[in-house]
């Protein structure tokens, strides 16, 4: 019978690791959107020098993000991501801002997305 | 490559650790409910050895939680008869004095032939020698004869005799056992006597089992290419 508290410690364990999954994804979905959208303004203002830099801060913070999501968030979305930032500041670097905005709203999305996943609604559940 | 091969070792681990943790009824007759979870876990676990891109954790989280609801069913199984009955269902008596009850059969979808298939595999070729037939929850048949038909037992023939605990295991693969719940400095003592008036040592012994009035059986290690 000892097995039993065993398994309701189990089950509470990883629902407790589960939701502190959602609030880490959470926080970095609001940070990331934040960025992204002062990113996209700067871009519409045709400012390249601060939306390079919003962008360089935003990478970085995904960067020091990405160690803890890859254990729960699909890799294939991250790399998307990745691959997202790498994009943008290229096209930041070569002042093509039109498109860079087009790519930080999918950034936006994207990060929008991999919280969405993780959050049960009826949609995920179902 | 190298991320597939450690993934399995990993997710392996983590099997091993989830089905001991279900214990050894598991590993026996399967309940409904556990063959399910077996199931499930086999597939769930294939899962981010195949896509790479699948964190481990979504392989780990679910076979854990399947295997901690398996545990908490089964002990509030252990506690309510009626919640035992919902999950695992109740024996059924299909066979009575020789008479099959085919509605029984019938709510089962217990075929005829599935019937005499069980019968067979406990030695009964007559339908009419049963006194009980009875499906239990595993989907095994449990087989009571009719008096005069079953094997007649040592207490009918009058007959006396002591119970027999059964035999120790005294040295498996060359090397004594010491956790065999016996007092082992004795039994490894009497067992060395035994071996050497054989001319034997632990090393050279494959299997050796004993009893406590020092009934001795030994199994010599055969040599390579032979199999005794």
């Amino acid at each position: 019978m000892k097995r039993v508290p065993v398994a309701v410690a189990i089950l509470l364990l990883f629902l407790c690791v589960a939701t502190l999954g959602i609030v880490y994804a959470k926080s970095t979905c609001t940070t990331m959107s934040e960025y992204a959208k002062t990113a996209q303004q700067y871009c519409e203002e045709n400012n390249a020098a601060d939306a390079a830099e919003t962008i360089n801060r935003m990478s970085a913070y995904f960067e020091s993000r990405h160690p803890v999501l890859s254990l729960y968030a699909r890799h294939d979305e991250l790399e998307t991501l990745d691959t997202n930032l790498v994009v943008v500041t290229e096209q930041v670097a070569v002042e093509n801002l039109s498109l860079a905005a087009v790519t930080l709203s999918e950034i936006n999305f994207m990060v929008n997305h991999i919280y969405e996943r993780e959050l049960p609604s009826f949609h995920n559940l179902f | 490559m190298l991320v597939v091969f450690f993934r399995a070792l990993f997710l392996y681990f983590f099997i091993t650790l989830g089905v001991r943790l279900m214990g050894k009824r598991q590993l026996g007759e399967l309940q409904p409910a556990e063959f399910v979870i077996a199931i499930l876990i086999s597939n769930i676990a294939s899962l981010p050895i195949e896509d790479t891109s699948i964190p481990m954790v979504i392989g780990i989280i679910p076979i854990f939680v399947l295997v901690a609801c398996e545990v908490i069913v089964s002990g509030i199984s252990l506690k309510s008869r009626r919640f035992r009955s919902i999950i695992s269902g109740r024996p059924v008596v299909v066979i009575h004095d020789g008479v099959i009850d085919q509605e029984k059969l019938r709510t089962l979808r217990f075929s005829v032939d599935d019937l005499l298939a069980s019968l067979r595999q406990q030695n009964v070729f007559d339908v009419s020698t049963v006194w009980y037939a009875i499906v239990e929850t595993t989907g095994k048949v449990s087989v009571i004869q009719k008096y005069g038909e079953s094997p007649v037992t040592s207490k009918e023939l009058h007959l006396t005799g002591q119970n027999e605990t059964p035999p120790d295991l005294i040295i498996s693969d060359g090397k004594f056992i010491k956790d065999n719940g016996q007092d082992n400095d004795a039994i490894q003592t009497k067992a060395k006597t035994a071996l050497k008036k054989k001319h034997l040592t632990v090393q050279q012994v494959f299997l050796m089992t004993g009893t406590k009035d020092g009934a001795f059986t030994i199994v010599k290690k055969a040599q390579r290419g032979k199999s005794s």
